[in-house]
Order: C-alpha cells, then sequence, then structure tokens
C-alpha cells in the first residue's frame, strides 16, 4: 500500500492509473492523490496482507477526509514507525510501553512544528503555497487570485469547465443552488436568466396551493415600493405559478420564485436563516405556523439585485443591518471552530462564504475527460489546502519543518524505550524529505547528510536540487496538514504495533467504504 | 467666494487644482471658479439640458484630469472643462458618495467609487467600465473611501461606513472589516497621511464626535489621546504634512498640530462657520495653510488657519 503511495509524493509526482471497473467504454483513471489512490484499493489479493493494507487504508482515507492532504507524508513516516519497532518489539520488548513513548513524543513533535508556523497573506504567497503542493504554475497563480480576493473563508466552486485550460469568474452577493419555480427557466432555453432590480423578498418554506395566499405579499411588496418580488417557497401550486407568470410578463410585478436552498431540513432551515439576515427580513416558517396570508412588512427582505438561472439565484446588496450580520457571523465562526466533523464544518464553512458578499467559481478542462477529472480533482485538493494554510498557517515545506523537529526527539535518554522512541521518530522525521529527494532522482542519503549541518528550515528543493532556506525560496507547508499526518502516523503505528493477532473470515466481506 | 448658489444648495465635494481652478460639486451640478468669485457651470450630465447633483469629486494625480460622480454616472473631464468620457454605473443605478483615484493612475488607471447603497465599483481603464466588488463589504453604505499613499505596492484602501471602516489590501476587490471600537457610530469621514514622516496614519472621523486613529494600515483602532472635540458630528478630515490635521465639525473648523506627538494641540479655531460638509486645503507658500470649505447651504469659503 504505502509503496504505491510513495512516489506520489513531492512536486515530480508520478501517478498511478488505476485499471476501469469492467465494462465496454470505462477509462482508466490517472491519481496522483494519496487519499485517492488508498480509496481504490479495496482489496488486496493476498488474504494474510489484506487486513494490514486495509488498516493502512483506513488511515489515509481518513486523513484525506479531514483535512485534505498529507497522505503519502503520513503513510511513509508510518511505514517507518512500524518497521524500526518491529524490529524493537521482535527483540523482546513489550509494545504497550513503547507505544506510550510514541504517543509522548509526537506530542512534543507536534508542539515544535506549530512554534514553526508563520502566517501568509497575499495573492503572492498564497499562490507560492499552491505551487508546491501542485507544481502547476497556472493553477498556481489563478488559486493565488482567488484566495486573494476570497479569503480562507470564501465561496468556491470548482467543476469542469468547456474551454481548455483553467478560468475563473467571480459573482457578487449570496449565490444559492436551488430550483427556479416560476418563470420557466430551463437550460440551453432563452432567456436561461432573470435578473430583478429593487426586489422584496418573502422568505419562507410554505408550500403554496391557493394563489390567493400570494396577494398580501405581492400588495405589500408594491405597497413598500419594491419593484420586484422574489418567492423563496417548498412548493408553488400550478395556479399559483400561473398567477405569478401573468404579473411577470404583464410587468405589474416582476418576480421569481425558487424552490428553499438545501436538500435536508437543517440545511434548509439555515439557508432560511441566512437569507433573512442578508436581506433584513424574517422566515416564515411552517413548524412556527407561518402563513404568507398573514404576511407583515417585516418579514419582507429587500435585495438591490436579484437573479435567477435554472441551477442557481443569487441575491446581491441586501438591505441587512451590519451588526446583526456581523453577529450572525460570528457565531457562525465560533461553530466552525468548534465543529470537529467535517461535513458540519464544510457546511458552516459554505454558509460563511455565502455571507461574505461574493463566490468566485473556477472551471477546469483538460484535453481528454481523465485529465479534466484529474485536474478538478487536484484543484478541490488543493482549495481544501490552501483554506487551511490561510487559517493556521504554514511551515517550510519539502519535509523541512519535520526535519527541525528531530531536535524535540533527542535520543539521549538512559530508558530504553523512550530511546527506541526517539529513533523510530528520528528516522520517520526524515522519511518524507528523504523519499522527496529521491522521487526528484537525487541521492537522499546525500541529501539528509548535507541538510544535518544546515539551521532549522532548510531543506532541499526538488525542482532545482539546490539545498535553501524553504522560506526565502516559497515552498511551504500548511501547518495544520503537517500536524493531522504526524499525529495519523503516530498514533497509528503505536496501535499497529500492539496488534498480537490477526482472525481472518472464510468469505471475507468486501466494502467501499474505510 | 460666493455668488447666487447661497439657497439651499449643499457643496457635497470641493477639489482645489494646483493649476487654479477650483471645482465644486454642488446638489445643482459641477461648477468651477479660476477668479474665486465668478461660479460657472459644466454641463456634464449625460441628459442635455439636465443638471444632476454633483456628489463627489476627485482629481487625478497628476492634475490633468478629474471625476465626478452622481446618481448612476462617472464623468471624467480635463481640467479646462472639456468632457472626456460619461461612464453609466452598472444597474441598479448606484448613488455615488466618494470617488478615489489610484496614486498610480498613469500606470494602473484604477478609479474606485464609493456609493450609497450599493457598495464599492471598481474601474482598471480610467473610468470607462466599472465592476461592483464587495466581497467581505458586510455594510454598502460607504460614506467615505480613502487610498493609501504607498498603493502602488501595497494596494490598500480603506472604506468609511455607516458602521465602522473596512480595509481592502487587493486594490478595493476584496475587504476586511476593521477591529473599530464603536460600530454603533457611522464613519463620516477618513483622512491619510503621506507615509513620508514614519508609517502610514489613518484617521478617521465619526458621527458622534470621535476622532480615532489606526497606526497598522487600517487594522486596528484607538481614540486620539489629548485631543477633546466633544459630541458633535465630524464632518470633514485633512491631513496636512503628515503633522497637521484640519477637522470641519458641524459648527467650527480646528487645525491640530504635533499629531504625531504624544500631545496634539489645537492652534486654531474658527467657530463661525456652521454646517461644513466638505473641505480641502492648500498650501500657496511655506508656512501658510488655506481650508476651503463648503457647506449645506452652498456657502463656500476661504480660511486661513496660518
Amino acid at each position: 500500500m504505502v509503496a504505491t503511495l510513495r512516489p506520489t509524493l513531492g512536486p515530480f509526482p508520478r501517478g498511478v492509473l488505476v485499471a476501469p471497473e469492467r465494462g465496454v467504454g470505462r477509462e482508466p483513471e490517472w491519481i496522483d492523490s494519496g487519499g485517492l489512490i488508498a480509496r481504490r484499493m479495496v482489496q488486496l489479493a493476498d488474504e494474510y496482507a489484506d487486513p494490514g493494507a486495509m488498516f493502512v487504508r483506513h488511515m489515509v482515507w481518513r486523513l484525506h477526509e479531514d483535512v485534505g492532504d498529507g497522505t503519502v507524508t503520513a503513510a511513509v513516516m508510518f511505514q517507518e514507525l512500524l518497521e524500526q519497532g518491529m524490529r524493537f518489539i521482535a527483540a523482546g520488548n513489550d509494545p504497550v510501553l513503547l507505544s506510550r513513548h510514541l504517543n509522548a513524543a509526537m506530542e512534543s513533535i507536534c508542539t515544535i512544528l506549530a512554534a514553526q508556523a508563520m502566517p501568509i497573506e497575499g495573492r503572492r504567497q498564497v499562490t507560492g503555497v499552491a505551487e508546491s503542493i501542485c507544481a502547476d504554475t497556472s493553477i498556481a497563480m489563478v488559486l493565488g487570485e482567488v484566495f486573494d480576493i476570497i479569503g480562507a473563508e470564501g465561496c468556491l466552486d470548482v467543476r469542469s469547465g468547456l474551454r481548455s485550460g483553467i478560468e475563473r469568474e467571480y459573482t457578487e452577493g449570496m449565490v444559492c443552488e436551488s430550483t427556479v419555480l416560476s418563470p420557466p427557466l430551463r437550460p440551453g432555453s432563452i432567456p436561461d436568466q432573470i435578473e430583478l432590480e429593487n426586489a422584496a423578498l418573502v422568505i419562507s418554506d410554505l408550500e403554496v396551493t391557493n394563489p390567493r395566499d400570494l396577494l398580501p405579499a405581492m400588495e405589500l411588496a408594491l405597497s413598500m415600493e419594491a419593484q420586484a418580488l422574489v418567492l423563496v417557497v417548498d412548493r408553488l401550486s400550478e395556479e399559483a405559478l400561473a398567477l405569478l407568470n401573468i404579473n411577470h410578463r404583464r410587468g405589474a410585478l416582476p418576480c421569481f420564485a425558487v424552490r428553499v436552498p438545501g436538500l435536508r431540513r437543517d440545511e434548509q432551515i439555515a439557508a432560511l436563516e441566512d437569507i433573512a439576515i442578508l436581506t433584513g427580513g424574517a422566515p416564515l416558517r411552517r413548524e412556527a405556523g407561518a402563513t404568507l396570508t398573514a404576511i407583515a412588512p417585516g418579514h419582507l427582505g429587500r435585495v438591490r439585485r436579484a437573479w435567477a438561472n435554472p441551477t442557481h439565484f443569487g441575491l446581491a446588496r441586501g438591505n441587512s443591518d451590519p451588526r446583526t450580520l456581523r453577529a450572525h457571523l460570528r457565531v457562525l465562526r465560533r461553530a466552525f471552530e468548534d465543529a470537529a466533523s467535517f461535513p458540519v464544518r464544510h457546511a458552516l464553512q459554505q454558509r460563511i462564504g455565502r455571507l461574505s458578499g461574493g463566490c468566485a467559481a473556477i472551471r477546469v478542462c483538460g484535453a481528454t475527460s481523465v485529465e479534466t477529472s484529474t485536474r478538478v480533482a487536484l484543484v478541490q485538493r488543493i482549495v481544501r489546502v490552501l483554506r487551511s494554510a490561510l487559517r493556521r498557517g504554514v511551515v517550510p515545506g519539502g519535509g523541512a519543518a519535520l526535519l527541525a523537529c528531530r531536535s524535540a526527539v533527542h535520543a539521549d535518554d538512559a530508558d530504553d524505550y523512550k530511546r527506541a522512541a526517539y529513533l523510530m521518530w528520528q528516522c520517520a522525521l526524515s522519511a518524507p524529505a528523504r523519499v522527496i529527494a529521491a522521487n526528484a532522482g537525487y541521492d537522499a542519503d546525500a541529501i539528509i547528510k548535507a541538510l544535518n549541518a544546515l539551521p532549522a528550515g532548510f531543506g532541499c528543493d526538488a525542482r532545482s536540487g539546490r539545498l535553501t532556506d524553504m522560506r526565502l525560496a516559497r515552498i511551504l507547508d500548511p501547518i495544520e496538514v503537517l500536524i493531522a499526518a504526524v499525529r495519523t502516523a503516530g498514533s497509528s503505528a503505536a496501535l499497529a504495533l500492539t496488534i498480537e493477532a490477526q482472525i481472518y473470515r472464510r468469505s471475507p466481506s468486501t466494502s467501499i467504504a474505510p | 467666494m460666493n455668488d447666487a448658489h447661497e439657497q439651499y444648495d449643499p457643496v457635497y465635494a470641493l477639489v482645489a487644482t494646483r493649476q487654479g481652478p477650483l471645482f465644486a460639486g454642488r446638489h445643482s451640478g459641477l461648477f468651477y471658479t479660476t477668479d474665486g468669485t465668478t461660479w460657472a457651470s459644466l454641463p456634464v450630465d449625460p441628459t442635455p439640458g439636465r443638471s444632476r447633483s454633483i456628489t463627489a469629486l476627485v482629481q487625478t494625480p497628476e492634475g490633468s484630469d478629474l471625476f465626478a460622480g452622481s446618481y448612476g454616472y462617472v464623468v471624467r473631464l480635463t481640467i479646462d472643462g472639456t468632457l472626456h468620457l460619461v461612464s453609466v454605473l452598472p444597474r441598479p443605478l448606484p448613488m455615488v458618495t466618494t470617488l478615489v483615484v489610484s496614486p498610480n493612475y498613469v500606470h494602473d488607471g484604477i478609479v474606485l467609487a464609493g456609493t450609497a447603497k450599493d457598495g464599492v465599483f471598481r474601474s482598471i481603464d480610467r473610468g470607462e467600465y466599472w465592476v461592483p466588488w464587495n466581497i467581505g463589504l458586510l455594510d454598502h453604505r460607504i460614506i467615505d473611501l480613502v487610498v493609501s499613499p504607498t498603493f502602488a505596492v501595497d494596494e490598500t484602501v480603506f472604506a468609511a461606513t455607516e458602521s465602522g471602516v473596512f480595509y481592502s489590501v487587493n486594490g478595493g476587490r476584496s475587504w476586511r472589516m476593521s477591529a473599530f471600537p464603536c460600530d454603533d457610530d457611522p464613519v463620516l469621514c477618513l483622512a491619510v497621511s503621506s507615509g513620508l514622516a514614519q508609517n502610514v496614519m489613518v484617521y478617521a472621523g465619526t458621527e458622534g464626535g470621535m476622532l480615532l486613529v489606526s497606526h497598522d494600515q487600517g487594522r486596528n483602532w484607538c481614540s486620539m489621546t489629548g485631543i477633546t472635540i466633544g459630541d458633535q458630528p465630524i464632518n470633514s478630515l485633512a491631513c496636512i504634512a503628515d503633522t497637521m490635521l484640519v477637522i470641519a465639525l458641524s459648527d467650527r473648523l480646528l487645525l491640530i498640530e504635533d499629531i504625531l506627538s504624544p500631545h496634539p494641540h489645537i492652534t486654531c479655531e474658527l467657530c463661525d462657520h456652521h454646517n461644513i460638509t466638505t473641505l480641502t486645503c492648500i498650501a500657496p507658500a511655506p508656512g501658510t495653510l488655506i481650508a476651503i470649505t463648503g457647506n449645506i447651504n452652498g456657502h463656500i469659503a476661504c480660511l486661513r488657519l496660518r
């Protein structure tokens, strides 16, 4: 498993071609991300090696899910710790005691790593970090510009494009994925986008069956001198749709209706709350017994510009109270910091981004569909890593920060177990720099020996082969990723070393889930 | 310096050009004078025969051109009054409240327009095409904009809004909140030092009479110590030669000197000037300082401060 991942580390990664699933016309996959490679390796042919490989697969895939990078770094450190540890245990030593010392040393290493962190800001620095991750100047430059504008919390959509290369565009205001109910807009139709100015908003999750229920909202919007109306509802009956369409076509009250964004109920409630705060309105929720007939002026939100296309709608320059909006963002940011699971953090980050006043979109296209999907996956992975780098900071890259941590595990202690754990970490911390050098075609032993004589922060620039200060060379790694890699490798190796026996199933069950 | 404009005709903006003419953006349109007494109207409205309020004015750094903003459009004209360009802003039409030009305008052509409800619009082609850039700008009611004197290097812009100050470090394309101590006190004006004496200092005056200063490019703000102004709104500010600050309150005009020292002091206070809306300062000779003020009744005054 680790041997398959190893060639993908560093600025000269070699890819792994994954055979297609059975079927006519399926294309093979080309992958250079450790997490994705591990995901594809569902089962080894050797049933005795398979449980161990799946242990590593689980470790790598979980790290990929949580932070998006650092998987191969963790894998090579894990392998080094495991191999050294097995030798120590084979000599008759206790694995549990060794594991305790491995974990204790891991904490010291994380402290030294955190002390090396420095913030990044500005287009040039972000571009440098992106380039050190993907070694693709065009992608790095676009990401540098995009993150300079949207920041760590900004809303960013990455998907395949139609024109070759990488393109970016920016959209003002809040953009939500949703279905347009009225007027009928279909992809490819003309017009496929509707735009309204100075619109009032009904923010609700109600089902409107009787068209008469819409009249109070329409009258209220006109009395408040709104030039248009936007309805956010759960469902509209055919009769209600007809009423809106007639008013829209005649120009009496230009309007569009969209379904509440979000699939799950909690997503819909969150979207309604965000739209209400952004537009200065109040949501009408069916759980609270609200109806459209009882609508009051305070329920209507206001926006300067609203638009909708068949798949999205947008609201720009809402009539929000800036103080309420700031307080709401503070609450969301606090929840983001406290959230442990990736899906919750992702949802909160999307909400914060939507409220920040603009969205960016990146469209990636390659010569073939395999290249396009590979590049899209690469950009999505870098986006996650860059967000982390902007939030928590960066450390010298190319394994230099890990090499600098060897001072935290200096093996001069009298305790055999502690000394063994420290020596294991010494080897593991130099493993990523060693693999990067080897992957770039250099003599890894000679480079590590030369780096030992240089100050902390120096590493090998694999592109030129020179030993340099990685901070000055702008070869940087996100601190969050490295700490996660060290923790994953350390705790997984400590656990793996305590495995005493394996149990095999007669008919092994297979699962694509980690 | 006044004529028949002394009815309700607020002066929104003044520009004293180095070449001589003084321009005034008024409720009734754009006016200029070359002798200080006779004012002439400059027709800049895209609709012939119509005159709209000119709510913002700014001169380009090299002094050849002038930008004027109004409801829904920005015009560029030379200082001899020749109209070069009328640019309509994207719909819904915004009310321009303030205009700033990049100090590096000759090379980058960047002009920014602050608006009453629609945030900041940015042009990179000398005012021809405008795009709203409001990412991170949580308050779209822009009252004042200033650019860092070192904009060519740091691309820093500051925006005064009804709920505090925002700053941009990428030429106005995205915005961040400042740590502003009073977010319920609208910021009416900003001023920035030239940065020649020491770091760039940014000053902010609020409706509640607070005078604040930022020593770190707008990230953090604190009250200016040693100066008591009262609770009158600070309508306009001008920073002169890094060491002097001219403050237009609603009932008087103040000159504060030694603003970089721990004990700045008021050296001139002119109390018979009310409801000043805008202010510009000129130093015609070494040691002299003249403030030109416009007020809500359309009165334009020339006041010697030093």
